[in-house]
């Protein structure tokens, strides 16, 4: 009876070009909206993730290894499979600032949809350099979850 | 035969739903209630297949409702809500004047 498809939640692409990769759920309307007939959401998926990095590699190796390319899609929440993983607090904060800074009609243009994109990325892999050890029961570290691929 | 008496009592209890209260049937409808809160008390057959069971076991883990795995194929799920149809998943949305959330 509790409503879990809360922003944050972590969850896992079923169709489309980038099935299989992991997103964060951004919004999640329930009913349908004008422009999308259907119970839809807004996710911020990884579409290509961080590559592994070893010890033996330099700064600059690490460096070019650890970006990830990013891709927001609204869809319909039929083809999203939800997980008990979700985003902490201030990582979805800022996440969601500077996507709800592109205002909603703005994001239909390409252009604003590629900086915003590029501003995302940026930050999931400053995000992604910076996260602390830890199995994905810590609460901390759950967003460890979206960063590593599904093998399948 | 302490089984057999159970199993009529959920059926009985599952007609009275279908009369009084609202019900969604079909893993399509069952899904999107679970998503929506909207469901209370979700059933499977036995022989849904099994990734579908466990998604839709998941999602009743994350939404924290309670799953009946009913004693019975998808058929007898149909025929036990009245149905003329088979049935592999149903959520109970409004119990009406049965007592099956209060009980189960």
């Amino acid at each position: 009876m509790g409503k879990f498809l809360k922003p944050g939640r972590l969850v896992v692409m079923l169709a489309g070009r980038q099935a299989g990769k992991k997103a964060i759920l951004i919004k999640a309307n329930e009913e349908s909206t004008k422009d999308a007939k259907f119970p839809n959401g807004l996710v911020v998926g990884i579409q290509r993730y961080p590559r592994k990095v070893t010890k033996r590699m330099g700064q600059k190796q690490i460096r070019k290894r650890t970006t990830l390319k990013v891709f927001i899609k609204q869809l319909n929440l039929n083809h999203i499979m939800p997980t008990r993983y979700r985003l902490e607090e201030s990582t979805l904060k800022e996440v969601r600032d500077r996507i709800e800074r592109v205002k909603e009609a703005e994001l239909k243009n390409v252009e604003k949809r590629k900086e915003l994109r590029k501003n995302l990325r940026k930050y999931l892999a400053e995000k992604y350099r910076t996260l602390p050890a830890g199995s994905l029961a810590d609460k901390k570290a759950q967003s460890r979850f979206l960063f590593s691929k599904l093998r399948f | 035969m302490v089984k057999n008496v159970a199993q009529e009592s959920v059926n009985q209890k599952l007609q009275l739903v279908v009369r009084s209260g609202k019900i969604t049937m079909g893993y399509k409808q069952t899904l999107k209630a679970i998503r929506n809160g909207t469901a209370k008390l979700v059933f499977i057959s036995n022989n849904c297949p099994t990734i579908r069971k466990t998604q839709i076991e998941y999602y009743a883990m994350l939404a924290q409702i309670t799953i009946v795995l009913y004693q019975g194929n998808n058929v007898d799920l149909g025929t036990a809500c009245g149905k003329l149809h088979r049935c592999s998943s149903l959520a109970i949305i409004d119990a009406g004047d049965s007592d099956i959330l209060t009980q189960q």
